[in-house]
C-alpha cells in the first residue's frame, strides 16, 4: 500500500468529503426504503470527473488510473452500495472495458460517453452457465449488411433498468459454435427487461432481461465484425474487471460497516464500560482490521496490475474472494455487536447486512473465482 | 440418559405440523411479513386448536407439558413462520410460564385459564434503553404511594408490548442490584402506558416496542408472586432463563431445518446439471458439515431439555445450547445466502426471509457472548 500515489490519496479524500455531503444517512433511508437514488447522484459524480478515471484521454478521458477508480468505489460503498455499483457500471464496465476491448470506433464513441457518466454498462449473461447462454444466428442471409439475430435470457441482471447497454455473449448457434459479445442497446427491439425485486442493494435494481431475436450488426459487436466468433477472451476479460469492481466495493463495505460498527462499541456502554472494550469484541475489531487490510491490497494489487496493462484475471479473483469474505463477516459481526439495535431500521448495520448478503453471487460468484484459481493452478 | 419423545410429545409434533401445513403455506407467511402487523387471526387458530394448554398444569385446564413441549411446538412454528412462534411466546412463555412459575395463586387462578383459551396475551417488559446485557442495571422505578404503586420510565424492544393485555414490568424497588428488582403484572389499558413498534430487519409482526410509563399506577397486588414478590424480580427471573434459553434455541433450529429445505433442492438440482460432474463437491460438503453441526445442535438441545425436566443442574448446558444452536442456525442462513447467491436475495425467496429472522437469536434472550460468560463461569473460569 506505500505505493498509493499522493494523487490517490487526494482522490480518496474527495470522494469521502463528496459522499459525506452528497449521502447522508437520513435519505439514503429512504433512497433504500424506494428501492430508488435520484439520478442527480451519478449526474454529479461525472461532472466531478470520477467517470473519467478509467478512459484514457485519447479516448474522451482523463488518463487511466484503476487504482484511483477503485479508491472511488470503494468510498461510495463504504456509505451507499448501490451508487457505487452505478458508478462502476459506468466507469469499469463503459469505460475501461470498452476501452480495452471496443473497435476503434466504439472506443472513441462509447467510452468517452461512458466517462461523461451517460453510458451504463451492465453484463447480461454473467451468471448462467455455458449450456444456458445466449445464442446467436444469422438473419436473412441475403440481407446487407450483416445482421446476427440473438436470443436468450439472464435473469439477475443488475442495474438491468437504468443501463443504456447490455453485454451479452452468444454462441454462435452451431453445436460447439464460439462465443461472440455483442453490446445490445437497451432500446432495441426485442430486448425486454422484468424487474426483480431484492433484499439488499436497492436502488441498483436487477431485472431479468429476454431476448428474443433482437437484431444487431457487426458495429454491435464488441470489438466490431473481426471481433466475432472470438469473444471467449474478450468475456473473461469482463468477467475479471467485474470481479475487480466487486472487489473494490465489498472492500468499501466492509470498511463502511466497520466503522460505523467501531464508532457503536466506543459509545454503547454495558457493565460500566464500552462494549468495545470486552475482550471478545475488541479481538473481534482487531481482526476485522486485518481482514480488511489484507483485501486492501489484494484490490490495490490487481488494480496496479490493470493499470500497468498486465493480466489481472488472478488478482481480481483473489480480491474478489477475500473482500467478499470480508465484508458478510464485517456486516454479520457488526450486526452482534449492535446487540438489539442492530436489528432495528433506524441504524444503518441491518442495511450493510442485506446489501453484503448478495455479494456472494455478485461478478460470476464465488464459486467460479475459486474456480478460476484453482484451474491456474493446474487442478 | 433417556431423553427419547414420549408417544404424546410425537403427536404434539405432528398435530403442529399439520397445523403449519393447513395454516401456513409459504403465501401466508411472505404476507404476515409484508404486513408486519400481529397474527391475530392464527393466534386464534392455534387458541382454537388448544395448543396454548400446552404448558398449562392441568389443574388449570391445560396439558400439564415440560419445556420439551414447549420446545416441540415452537421449532415446528419456526420452520413455517418464526414470528408466530415469538407472538405464541406471549401466551406459553411471558404468560403461562411466568404466572405457573413465580404467580401467587390467586393470579395463577385468574389469568392461566384464560391464557389457555387463549383470550389474554402478555409481554415480558425487562430491557431498558441502557440497560440490555446488564439487565439487572434497569432503572425504571416504581415507587409506593397509597398502598400501591406509581411506575415511571422507559423500556425497549418488549416484543408484544402494544398488543399484550399484561406487561411484565421489571422495576427498581430498591438500590441493590440484584434483590431491588421488583416485577409487577401492569394492565396496558393504565393511563401513562404508552407502546410504540419499532420497524427492524425481521421477525415483522411481533409488535416489538419501545415503551413509556408515565405515572402507571399498580395495586399492591399485581406484584408478580403478590405482596411477597417485592424485590423478588431478579430470582424469580432466573427461574425462567433455562426455559427461554431451551425455547429460542428451538427456534433457531426450526428456522435452520427450513432453509435446508430450500438449500438442499437447489444444491441437488445444480449439482446433478454442473459440468464437469464433482464440480459441486466442495459445496455438498458445505451442506454436509451444515447438517451435521444442526444435528449435534438439535441432540445437545433435547438433552439441556431432558436435564431440565429431570431437575439436574442445567444452567451449562441450556446456555451451551442457546449460543450453539442460534450461532449454527445464523451460519446456515448465511451460507445458504452465499450458495445459492441471486436466488436467495430476491425478495420472492423464502430463504432470505429465514435469513433476516435468525440473527436476533443470538442476541435476545441473553447474546452468545452472555452465554458464553455464564459458561466459563461454570468452567470456573
Ligand atoms: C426483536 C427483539 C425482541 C426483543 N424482545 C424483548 C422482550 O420481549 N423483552 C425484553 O425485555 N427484551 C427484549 N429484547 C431485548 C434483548 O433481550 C436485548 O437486545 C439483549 O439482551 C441485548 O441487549 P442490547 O440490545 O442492549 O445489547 P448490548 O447489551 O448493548 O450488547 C451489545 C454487544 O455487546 C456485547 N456485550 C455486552 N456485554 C458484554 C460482556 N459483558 N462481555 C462481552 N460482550 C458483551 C453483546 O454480546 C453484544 O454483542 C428484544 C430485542 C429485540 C431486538
Amino acid at each position: 500500500m506505500s505505493e498509493i500515489t499522493l494523487e490517490n490519496k487526494m482522490v480518496r479524500e474527495a470522494i469521502r468529503d463528496w459522499v459525506a455531503k452528497e449521502c447522508p444517512r437520513d435519505n439514503i433511508h429512504e433512497w433504500d426504503a424506494a428501492d430508488r437514488f435520484p439520478d442527480t447522484l451519478g449526474k454529479k459524480l461525472a461532472r466531478l470527473g470520477f467517470c473519467a478515471m478509467t478512459v484514457s484521454e485519447e479516448n474522451g478521458g482523463e488518463g487511466r488510473n484503476i487504482q484511483g477508480a477503485c479508491i472511488v468505489a470503494e468510498e461510495i460503498a463504504a456509505r451507499f452500495l448501490p451508487l457505487a455499483r452505478w458508478y462502476t457500471h459506468q466507469a469499469f464496465l463503459g469505460g475501461l472495458v470498452l476501452e480495452a476491448l471496443g473497435s476503434p470506433i466504439q472506443r472513441r464513441s462509447l467510452a468517452a460517453e461512458a466517462a461523461r457518466g451517460r453510458w451504463l454498462v451492465t453484463p447480461a449473461g454473467i451468471e448462467e452457465t455455458q449450456a444456458e447462454m445466449a445464442v446467436y444466428r444469422l438473419g436473412d442471409p441475403q440481407g446487407q449488411p450483416e445482421t446476427f439475430l440473438v436470443h436468450g435470457e439472464a435473469a439477475f441482471v443488475t442495474l438491468a433498468d437504468q443501463a443504456q447497454c447490455f453485454l451479452v455473449p452468444a454462441r454462435a448457434e452451431n453445436p460447439g459454435g464460439a462465443v461472440t459479445v455483442f453490446l445490445v442497446p437497451a432500446d432495441r427491439q426485442g430486448v425486454a427487461v422484468a424487474a426483480v425485486p431484492k433484499i439488499g442493494c436497492r436502488g441498483a435494481g436487477y431485472g431479468r432481461v429476454a431476448l428474443d431475436g433482437v437484431a444487431l450488426g457487426a458495429d454491435d459487436i464488441l470489438g466490431g465484425g473481426e471481433a466475432r466468433d472470438r469473444g471467449e477472451a474478450a468475456w473473461q476479460r469482463i468477467v475479471a474487471v467485474c470481479r475487480l469492481m466487486t472487489a473494490a466495493e465489498a472492500l468499501g463495505l466492509a470498511r463502511g460497516v466497520f466503522d460505523y460498527t467501531l464508532t457503536y462499541a466506543r459509545q454503547r456502554i454495558q457493565f460500566g464500560q464500552a462494549i468495545g472494550k470486552f475482550a471478545a469484541l475488541r479481538n473481534r475489531f482487531a481482526e476485522m482490521s486485518c481482514d480488511i487490510e489484507a483485501a486492501g491490497l489484494l484490490v490495490a494489487q490487481a488494480a496496479r496490475c490493470a493499470d500497468s496493462d498486465l493480466a489481472f484475471h488472478r488478482e481480481a479473483a483473489a480480491a474478489r474472494l477475500k473482500a467478499g469474505e470480508a465484508a458478510l463477516r464485517c456486516a454479520m459481526q457488526g450486526l452482534q455487536i449492535f446487540g438489539g439495535y442492530g436489528y432495528t431500521m433506524e441504524y444503518d448495520v441491518q442495511r450493510y447486512v442485506r446489501d453484503a448478503a448478495g455479494l456472494g453471487a455478485a461478478a460470476d460468484g464465488e464459486e467460479a473465482a475459486r474456480d478460476h484459481i484453482a484451474a491456474l493452478l493446474g487442478l | 440418559m433417556d431423553h427419547r419423545f414420549s408417544p404424546q410429545q410425537e403427536a404434539l409434533r405432528e398435530k403442529t405440523r399439520a397445523f403449519v401445513k393447513e395454516e401456513i403455506p409459504e403465501e401466508k407467511a411472505a404476507a404476515v411479513e409484508a404486513a408486519d402487523v400481529f397474527p391475530h387471526d392464527l393466534m386464534a387458530k392455534l387458541a382454537a386448536q388448544g395448543f396454548f394448554a400446552l404448558n398449562v398444569p392441568r389443574d388449570y385446564g391445560g396439558d400439564g407439558g415440560t419445556v420439551v413441549e414447549e420446545m416441540i411446538f415452537f421449532e415446528e412454528i419456526s420452520k413455517a413462520l418464526p414470528v408466530l412462534a415469538w407472538t405464541a411466546g406471549d401466551v406459553i412463555l411471558y404468560g403461562s410460564n411466568i404466572i405457573k412459575t413465580n404467580g401467587s395463586q390467586a393470579q395463577q387462578q385468574a389469568y392461566l385459564p384464560r391464557l389457555v383459551k387463549g383470550e389474554m396475551l402478555f409481554c415480558f417488559a425487562l430491557t431498558e434503553p441502557d440497560a440490555g446485557s446488564d439487565a439487572a442495571s434497569i432503572q425504571t422505578a416504581a415507587d409506593p404511594v397509597d398502598g400501591g404503586w406509581v411506575i415511571n420510565g422507559n423500556k425497549m424492544f418488549i416484543s408484544g408490548a402494544s398488543a399484550a393485555h399484561i406487561a411484565v414490568t421489571n422495576t427498581r424497588t430498591a438500590p441493590s442490584k440484584y434483590q431491588g428488582i421488583t416485577a409487577f403484572l401492569v394492565d396496558t389499558g393504565s393511563p401513562g402506558y404508552k407502546a410504540i413498534p419499532i420497524k427492524k430487519l425481521g421477525y415483522k409482526g411481533s409488535d416489538t416496542c419501545e415503551v413509556v410509563y408515565d405515572r402507571v399506577r399498580v395495586a399492591a397486588n399485581d406484584i408478580l408472586g403478590g405482596p411477597e414478590g417485592l424485590n423478588q424480580g431478579w430470582p424469580q427471573m432466573m427461574r425462567l432463563l433455562n426455559g427461554e434459553r431451551l425455547v429460542l434455541s428451538a427456534c433457531a433450529l426450526g428456522i435452520a431445518e427450513r432453509i435446508f429445505s430450500h438449500l438442499i433442492p437447489f444444491v441437488r438440482q445444480r449439482s446433478a446439471a454442473a459440468r464437469p460432474a464433482g464440480r459441486y463437491q466442495d459445496i455438498e460438503h458445505r451442506v454436509v458439515e451444515l447438517v451435521t453441526e444442526v444435528e449435534a445442535a438439535r441432540r445437545l438441545a433435547y438433552y439441556a431439555a431432558w436435564r431440565v425436566t429431570e431437575g439436574k443442574p442445567s444452567v451449562k448446558e441450556t446456555s451451551m445450547t442457546k449460543y450453539l444452536c442460534a450461532e449454527t442456525a445464523k451460519k446456515v442462513a448465511v451460507e445458504a445466502m452465499r450458495i445459492m447467491g441471486n436466488h436467495a436475495w430476491a425478495v420472492q425467496s423464502s430463504v432470505q426471509r429465514f435469513f433476516r429472522d435468525v440473527p436476533i437469536l443470538s442476541v435476545g434472550g441473553g447474546t452468545s457472548q452472555i452465554q458464553k460468560n455464564i459458561i466459563a463461569k461454570t468452567l470456573g473460569l
